[in-house]
């Protein structure tokens, strides 16, 4: 397809300054806050529902590829461009359309950043629950896209558990509601099936979403461990004693020395491992809970336990954690982020896999991560001008992936699959597994033209190998996208 | 003939015990052969088979749900998931299980239970119903409103393709967006796009407390404005129900309508909730408030999620929804309509999710009957219509549950074709190219 034919036809549809094609222009969306980059031909801006729906049947008649994008803060390059292809930005439909107050529901368009909604609603006492580190940026389309999940996701779930029902534009222009106020429509639940499908299904042009309401209590600890593996037990009897808490989070000693360089949040400067504790709902409930939590991590090794004790002090004890992988900036010039999970008892073991890896490999590992879930979230520290280093990194990586899944875990918690794990997926998976998933995205989109190039296995060999010089790794830092 | 041959053909799978000729009824259709494989491996070879020979096939657990769906085009093989009945997997501190698709449902609780754990998931017939089919059907109860449904709660699966391929998906983490959510897609599609062969779900300690109110009111508005007053205090669930209803549930009707409520949590809290719904319950107007503590709180909602489950055939059972502020009018609408069907027709309604059941007692009908006179399938019929065109009147939609063959090709088990029904279609010849798998069970003739 001739670009510029796409683009006058893209225009023929969009007012000429909704379609972006010159490529000076162009080299802002190249990509995401992944390592990958790619320029398109051209990008959109719709407005409504009837433009997106316009220029994909403008697509599918013209076999043009389409990857929608939100805010671009995810980690795994689900909003990197397709070469020759159309990016399409919803950053232009980005309002509240309805807060339903008595169904407690929000209906917002794609582009309405997760936090403002939460703001928005915050005087009627409710809140979204689903938090990304992200969240300040990232939009409600995206989070759809990836099923984003957040440091709460531990007790109230990621996106999927959070939304009620979707207006999709299908490959080819078709709008469809699926879900939506009343429960139980009939038919295959094709909402469950497009949230987490990293914009391969359709472009999601409304969202209707649940809001909860927010607790009448909120208790924050900071709990003070000699080394990871401790912090881990700590979590796993916690959840072990019938008890989860609102967020269980751990950092260790390099990511608190990071943060405390950048933020000065009061993080003790020479801990091994440091958890979070968030429990919150009804007081009686946070009584009953504080004292055997408390007992639970001395009995884990804790040799401090810190409270929040105003709600200041809790934002700064948030304001390092979402800040976290921010500040690992200041440590190396790259940073490879990983997203495993694996089964909760299996933490203690696995962290201290990770120390042993990066010993062998020489490398520096971050460790910041939602413990509670399982989810790992190890930083592989390097400089991309070290190609040596590269190398390590990629292998380091691939030992760590490989130990999950043999734990029985997951290759991606809440970042997704993207092109950067996209080529370990047959890791976990085997080919009929992929072949079914294949045939789940054919059902939408027969001509693979949605973000075509992501999730599956390309047979090119591990996607880490991909990090070699010339990707502009100023930019691979500067996309602070923290999760 | 097709027997004799299929039935040689799957002797080379199962062992003989595994085929019989004693299969469950499926709307009037006996298929022929009944199978029923004891590993996930015997499972997928069966329906390897049962696809290369075009076989129409009922897949089904406890069987306790074969009433749900239209009937279908045609039934030649049975395939139980009965005997496919073990733990596979259970670490408690993990707060994850999987379970083979014919564990019962009362079995996997007591084991939970054993860890003072919980799978919360309200199933009727716990004792028949097979975790598979609570999850083909789509099966909850009011608990939801805390919990979510089986999409929520299930985190992998493996699952038979119609042509017998097995399939992973998901995991057995808490916590997992690798890949798609094709075990999402198999939640509540009747079997129709595969055959479920394990499950792996989140589950949740059982919560210290469990109390349940009981308030009876006059008048059915006041009910459901004292549910939506009482959702500030955080219920797990609750329901409204009629005079029939609780005739049913209790023996005995308390008020012309009652307002049950479930708080499940910390003790403290719990008293506190009790003590504020109370509060709310009398300022409504309520006459009586009672409060059942643990077991009874269980046992009273296990009963709300039995009703009218397992009833003569000649019964009616259905499922509407609306958008949940609009349920008072559908249940108020629906017990008007109700009057001159001169038979008992007992609601329950869900204010907090917008659901709604109603089951019919076609009163002439004999308990062996299968079939009732043309005047009352006609009354049926007309109501089933009016209840409808309410519910999708505020927002929802009307699922037929059970009735008899001749109801069911009068009005449309499903409704109208859903939106998106392409895709539908399309998943269906991409999961089942033979349409083996229930066909015409499900919704548009799927």
């Amino acid at each position: 397809m001739d670009t510029r034919e796409l683009v006058a036809r893209l225009q023929s549809v969009l007012a000429e300054e909704h379609v972006v094609h010159l490529p000076e222009d162009l080299i802002v969306f190249e990509r995401d806050a992944s390592i990958d980059a790619q320029l398109p031909a051209a990008v959109v801006f719709p407005r409504t529902t009837a433009e997106v729906s316009e220029v994909l049947a403008l697509a599918s008649e013209l076999k043009v590829p389409v990857v929608p994008k939100g805010a671009g803060t995810g980690l795994s390059g689900g909003a990197v461009p397709e070469e020759n292809g159309i990016l399409l930005s919803v950053s232009r439909m980005r309002d509240i359309l309805e807060i339903d107050v008595e169904n407690r529901t929000a209906l917002v368009e794609p582009g309405v950043v997760n936090l403002e909604l939460s703001s928005e609603v915050k005087h009627l006492g409710l809140y979204y629950a689903p938090d990304p580190s992200s969240q300040y940026a990232c939009t409600l389309g995206g989070n759809v896209a990836e099923n984003s999940g957040g440091a709460h996701c531990l007790r109230y779930g990621c996106t999927i558990n959070h939304v009620l029902g979707l207006e999709v534009v299908f490959p080819g222009g078709e709008v469809a509601w699926v879900g939506g106020k009343a429960p139980d429509a009939p038919g295959y639940d094709l909402m469950s099936a497009i949230i987490g499908s990293e914009g391969t299904m359709g472009v999601v042009t409304k969202i209707l979403v649940k809001l909860l309401p927010v607790p009448e209590a909120v208790e924050t600890y900071l709990a003070i461990f000699e080394n990871v593996p401790d912090a881990c037990r700590a979590v796993s009897s916690i959840i072990g004693n019938g008890i989860i808490p609102a967020a269980l989070e751990i950092m260790d000693q390099v990511v608190t020395k990071a943060i405390e360089e950048a933020h000065q949040v009061g993080y003790p400067a020479d801990a091994g491992g440091v958890l979070i504790i968030e429990i919150d709902g009804m007081q009686e409930e946070l009584d009953e809970q504080r004292d055997s939590i408390l007992s639970l991590c001395q009995e884990a090794g804790a040799r401090e336990i810190r409270v929040a004790q105003t709600a200041a002090e809790r934002e700064t004890v948030w304001k390092g954690r979402k800040g976290a992988i921010g500040a690992l900036g200041r440590l190396a010039p790259n940073y490879y982020i990983q997203d495993c999970v694996v089964p909760r008892t299996k933490l203690p073991e696995i962290m201290g896999f990770v120390e042993d890896v990066a010993a062998r490999y020489d490398i520096i590992i971050a460790n910041v991560f939602h413990a509670g879930d399982g989810n790992l979230h190890p930083n592989l520290l390097f400089d991309v001008r070290d190609g040596d280093q590269v190398q390590r990194v990629i292998a380091a990586g691939e030992e760590i992936i490989r130990a999950c899944i043999d734990a029985g875990g997951s290759l991606s918690g809440e970042h997704g699959i993207g092109t950067e794990k996209q080529e370990y997926m047959d890791w976990l998976y085997g080919e009929e597994d992929l072949e079914a998933m294949r045939k789940l995205k054919r059902a939408f989109d027969p001509d693979w033209l949605f973000n075509p190039s992501k999730v599956f296995p390309t047979g090119e060999g591990p996607h880490a190998a991909k990090i070699h010089i010339g990707k502009a790794p100023v930019h691979a830092t500067a996309a602070a996208v923290w999760k | 003939m097709l027997t004799e041959t299929l039935h040689s053909q799957l002797a080379e799978i199962v062992s003989q015990e595994a085929i019989t000729s004693d299969s469950p009824t499926v709307d009037g259709k006996r298929p022929a052969l009944g199978v029923a494989p004891r590993s996930v491996a015997e499972l997928a070879a069966v329906v390897a088979e049962l696809h290369a020979a075009e076989t129409a096939t009922i897949p089904f657990g406890g069987g306790t749900m074969l009433d749900l769906g239209a009937p279908p085009t045609a039934a030649e093989v049975a395939l139980g998931t009965g005997s496919l009945n073990a733990i596979s997997g259970y670490e408690p501190a993990d707060l994850i299980v999987t379970a083979e698709a014919g564990v019962t449902v009362a079995v996997l609780q007591a084991t939970l239970r054993e860890h003072d754990q919980t799978l919360p998931l309200e199933v009727p017939c716990p004792d028949r119903a097979t975790i598979g089919g609570a999850v083909a059907a789509n099966v909850h109860g009011p608990l939801r409103y805390t919990f979510g449904t089986a999409k929520d709660l299930v985190m992998g699966m493996q699952f038979i393709q119609g042509d017998g391929t097995l399939v992973k998906s998901g995991g057995e983490v808490v916590k997992n967006v690798a890949g798609f959510g094709l075990h999402k897609l198999q939640v509540g599609a009747l079997g129709t796009l595969g055959v479920i062969a394990t499950a792996t779900f989140k589950v949740y300690p059982l919560p210290r407390a469990d109390q349940s109110l009981i308030f009876a009111f006059e008048d059915s508005d006041a009910a459901f404005t004292a549910a939506a007053a009482v959702r500030a205090h955080q219920p797990a669930a609750a329901l409204v129900g009629d005079a029939v209803a609780q005739q049913c549930l209790f023996g005995a009707v308390r008020g012309a309508h009652v307002l049950l409520v479930r708080f499940m949590g910390a003790q403290g809290a719990v008293a506190r909730q009790v003590r504020a719904a109370t509060a709310v319950g009398t300022e409504a107007g309520a006459r009586a408030t009672e409060v059942f503590g643990e077991t009874e709180s269980a046992t009273l909602w296990q009963l709300c999620v039995d009703l009218g489950s397992d009833s003569a055939p000649t019964n009616v059972l259905f499922k509407a929804s609306a958008v949940p502020s609009e349920m008072r009018h559908v249940y108020a609408d629906l017990l008007r309509a109700a009057e001159p069907l001169d038979e008992h027709a007992g609601f329950v309604a869900d204010p907090l999710n917008g659901s709604l059941k109603c089951g019919i007692h076609a009163a002439d009908a004999q308990p062996q009957d299968s079939s009732v006179d043309a005047d009352t399938l006609a009354r049926h019929l007309r109501f089933l219509q009016h209840a409808r065109a309410v519910s999708q009147e505020h927002g929802g939609s009307l699922v037929l549950q059970r009735g008899t063959v001749a109801l069911k090709a009068a009005f449309d088990v499903w409704g109208p074709s859903p939106q998106g029904l392409q895709f539908m279609q399309n998943l269906k010849q991409a999961f089942d190219p033979h349409r083996i798998l229930n066909p015409g069970r499900f919704v548009a003739g799927i």
